[in-house]
This record gives structure tokens, C-alpha cells and sequence, in this order.
């Protein structure tokens, strides 16, 4: 039978919000007796899983905007082995290295910048707007362009900037509440300068928007998604992307109505060690888009993409 | 470069296929969503380096709460929490601690149980695990007193809870 005053103590736990007093009881209670150990996990399991259960089930919305990055780890093996939902996926929820360890040092040296195509916008081919291309290197997506300083915002670096416009790839766009302009790039997993001990991958963009935007909530993202497969896979990547990754990392970042300021959006990776394929990408995010005779996106922008390998160098006591 | 050896590739295997059930482990011992996502990294990268010394046909579930036992200690030591569990309570709950199958059945039934829930009840669970929102935001959002949300989320669980074990005693007596 349940004890009604450990299942508060334990709520309270779950909540931090024990007091001195009560985590002491708490600890001496469940010290004491194997049966509060028990009713502690009948509980408190169900805490961590509900994090995982309410993805699931609102993993279409989206979720409250943060500048925290949120790395995902998902694995096909998952659905396979353990789980038969069709939406089933497991995300490790992972952060940045951070402090010393007992059981592992990191040591964060200099980070090695990997050059990409047209990182900047300033020269190459303009990116295309039908879709991830079918080759490595290649910026493509959703309607956007190429420009200089129009509508008070100048680039952050050099003398050009991209523009997202609209959601628009290869059709009309989706009749929803909000829309998604996104740009992808593809690279060669086999390409990247990684090591055993260096595959955390961080890319970095910078974004801005005008004061005119009139969107309540606009917001810009990053993403990192690595999969197996070759360049020719490109164009499907997107599609079912959470069954098709091996693994994948978000981060969005609202953004202020000051032109005159760009937010920088980071995420951060580890690349398994089966990858082949890696998935760059940047995206515009407005709410409140429903009518069709307006302009999805009215000065939305990108720039200064940048993407390194964080050496993060572990060694055993 | 891929250059892990094929034993470290399969414990690393062995972390994704139970990240669920070491995840809802860490945060029963560290409610904190964004400690979990430290301790979660640090234990995948440590569980790689200690791959060698996981023997196949052992629990890996109980090896890799050992070691994520650790990860949530020294996180604690550094923020120097005044909420958190001793280190000897938490050696105890993970001495206790259920196999991945207890969690990992009980998802598959949340999942379910969430769309139970009525709206109200929803709103709040969405506010607090998908939003990751604390009780204080969730009273400010709601103009509630975080009293009323700390009550309200709690009977949430205890719906859910029953609801899971509803689910799954129904799922015994089908087997």
C-alpha cells in the first residue's frame, strides 16, 4: 500500500522543492525501508519517462523557445529491438561538456573550423529551392536569396546575406498555422577532419529579422542530422527524418527586433561512428501564418555559418 | 575516420537502445531536465571509454546505471545542491533500481494514458515536460498560484500512474 506521506515527500523531490527537513526524512525513509524504494521508483520513474512520452506526443508543436541547445541521440535500433510505435524514438537528451569529472577529464582545446561552401553567402552558386540537393557541398531548401543590406539590416560578415522568403520547395506551401523556411547542406562524413576522440561536430549561424516582422513568435534554428547512406539519398533525407537519422541535434533561438543586432544560434553533435552522411540546417520559424495572400516570411535572415569539431580530449584517472 | 572497434561500437549500441529507460534513471535521482542532458553526454562518453570492461551477457542497463550513478553525484558535488540526495541515498536507489524492461513497458503505455488525460490536466504536463517549464512559470502562464500548479501536476502523475498500471496488469492477464 502506498505511504501518502512519502508520496508527497517524493513529489516534492520531483519538483525540487524538498526542504531541509523533509529531504532528511526522505533520505532516512528510504534508507531505511525496501518497500519506499520501491514506491520511490513507481514514482519517480515516471517523472523521466514523461519527459520522453510528452515529445512523443506533442512532437509536432513546437516546444517553449530556449537557447539551450538540445542534442538528440535517436537510434532505428531502438524502434526495432524495443519499441513498435511508429513514432517511437529514443532521444538522449545530452549538454555541453562543462567542469572537471571524477571518472573522466574533458580538455577543451582550439576547435578546428571546417570550411563550408558559401558559409557566408558571399560568393558560389545561390542556393537552390528545391529541396537538400542531391550532392555534397551544396546549400539547398526552401524560396530564399541572396542580397546585401536591405530593410536596416546590414550582414554580419562580408557583403551578403541569405534571405529566407517563403516555405515554399517543391509545391505550394502547407496549409498551417506556422511556417518553416529551411536551408540544408549536405556533407561527407568521411570528408570531416574527425578523431576517435573528436567527433563532436558544432555549427553556428547567425540570425536577424526586421521590427516589421509581424509574427508574435519568430524564431530561427540550427540543426545537425547524421545518417548512413550516400549524397544521391539527399533529396529524401527530410522525409521521416527521425526513423532515417542514426542522430540529431536542434537548437532554436528567439530572436529580438532590433536590426541592428544578430542572435547566434549553436548546436552541438556527437557523430556516431556508422554516419556516412552529415545534414547541415538553418531554418526560419514564424507562428501565426495562415493566410495565404501575405508573405510567409518578411525579413527573415542568415548569415555567417560557420561549423568546427570541438576536440574534446578525455583521459582516464 | 571510424575507427572504434567493433565491442565499444556494440556498448555504444547497447547506451542508445537504453537511453530512455537512463534517462527516466537520472531524472528520478536529478529531476533537473537540463542536468540530465549533462549527465547523459558525460556517462556516453565514459560508458565508450569503459567499453572493454562491459562483459556481453551481463546487464548492461545495471552497468551503465553505475556509472551514470557517478555522473549525477558529481554533478551535485559541483552545484552544490541543497535539494539533492545523499550520495549513500543514491547509492541505495540505484542498488534498487528496476530493469530497463520497467521502463520501457511503462512508456509504451504513458504514451496512451497521456491522451487520457482531460485537457486541463493536458496543459499542464505539456507546460512542464514538454515546455520544461518549472511551477513558478507554469503559474505565471496560467495565473495560477504555484501551489495550485505543484498540486495539479502532481495529481497528473497520480492519474497517469494508475492509468500506466491499469495498462499494464491489462497487458499480464491478455500475455
Amino acid at each position: 500500500m502506498k505511504d501518502e506521506r512519502l508520496n508527497k515527500l517524493i513529489e516534492a523531490h520531483l519538483e525540487g522543492a524538498l526542504h531541509e527537513d523533509e529531504r532528511t526524512e526522505l533520505e532516512s525513509t528510504l534508507l531505511e525501508s525496501e518497500s519506499a524504494r520501491q514506491q520511490f521508483w513507481e514514482q519517480a520513474s515516471l517523472h523521466g519517462l514523461l519527459h520522453e512520452a510528452a515529445k512523443l506526443r506533442w512532437a509536432d508543436a513546437p516546444a517553449a523557445p530556449s537557447a539551450a541547445p538540445v542534442w538528440q541521440l535517436m537510434s532505428c535500433l531502438w524502434q526495432q529491438f524495443v519499441r513498435p510505435l511508429p513514432l517511437a524514438f529514443a532521444a538522449l537528451v545530452v549538454g555541453v561538456f562543462s567542469g572537471s569529472l571524477v571518472y573522466a577529464h574533458f580538455t577543451t582545446t582550439t576547435a578546428t573550423a571546417v570550411p563550408l561552401t558559401n558559409a557566408g553567402f558571399e560568393s558560389g552558386p545561390e542556393p537552390t529551392s528545391s529541396g537538400i540537393a542531391a550532392a555534397f557541398d551544396r546549400w539547398g531548401g526552401d524560396l530564399c536569396r541572396v542580397v546585401p543590406a536591405e530593410q536596416g539590416i546590414t550582414p554580419h560578415e562580408g557583403a551578403r546575406m541569405l534571405r529566407f522568403l517563403s516555405a515554399v520547395s517543391q509545391g505550394a506551401p502547407e496549409a498551417k498555422d506556422f511556417t518553416v523556411a529551411d536551408q540544408w547542406l549536405l556533407l561527407d562524413v568521411r570528408e570531416l577532419p574527425l578523431q576517435e576522440n573528436a567527433r563532436t561536430i558544432a555549427l553556428s549561424a547567425r540570425f536577424n529579422r526586421t521590427a516589421d516582422s509581424t509574427a508574435a513568435n519568430n524564431r530561427f534554428g540550427v540543426g545537425l542530422y547524421a545518417f548512413r547512406g550516400t549524397a544521391a539519398d539527399g533529396p529524401l533525407l527530410w522525409h521521416s527524418v527521425k526513423a532515417r537519422a542514426l542522430a540529431f541535434a536542434e537548437t532554436e533561438v528567439p530572436t529580438d527586433s532590433d536590426p541592428a543586432t544578430w542572435e547566434r544560434g549553436e548546436t552541438r553533435l556527437t557523430i556516431p561512428a556508422d554516419a556516412d552522411l552529415l545534414l547541415l540546417r538553418i531554418h526560419a520559424f514564424k507562428q501565426n501564418w495562415q493566410d495565404s495572400a501575405t508573405p510567409e516570411l518578411i525579413g527573415h535572415y542568415a548569415d555567417d555559418v560557420r561549423l568546427e569539431i570541438t576536440p574534446a580530449k578525455h583521459s582516464l584517472p | 575516420m571510424n575507427s572504434l572497434d567493433p565491442h565499444t561500437l556494440r556498448v555504444q549500441q547497447h547506451f542508445i537502445r537504453h537511453q530512455t529507460a537512463l534517462k527516466a534513471f537520472v531524472l528520478a535521482l536529478a529531476p533537473g531536465f537540463a542536468e540530465a542532458e549533462d549527465v547523459l553526454q558525460e556517462a556516453f562518453l565514459t560508458v565508450t571509454e569503459k567499453a572493454a570492461k562491459f562483459e556481453e551477457g551481463t546487464s548492461f542497463f545495471s552497468w551503465a546505471c553505475a556509472i551514470v550513478r557517478f555522473k549525477v553525484m558529481e554533478h551535485q558535488r559541483r552545484a552544490r545542491k541543497t535539494t539533492a540526495l545523499s550520495e549513500e541515498v543514491l547509492a541505495a536507489l540505484e542498488a534498487a533500481a528496476p530493469p530497463a524492461i520497467f521502463f520501457e513497458q511503462r512508456l509504451c503505455a504513458l504514451e496512451n494514458c497521456l491522451a487520457k488525460l482531460p485537457e486541463r490536466a493536458q496543459q499542464i504536463v505539456r507546460l512542464r515536460y514538454h515546455g520544461e517549464h518549472g511551477a513558478e512559470a507554469i503559474a505565471r502562464q496560467l495565473a495560477w498560484t504555484p501551489n495550485s500548479v505543484s498540486v495539479a501536476l502532481s495529481r497528473a502523475r497520480e492519474t497517469l500512474r494508475e492509468c500506466v498500471q491499469r495498462a499494464l496488469q491489462e497487458q499480464e492477464a491478455q500475455a
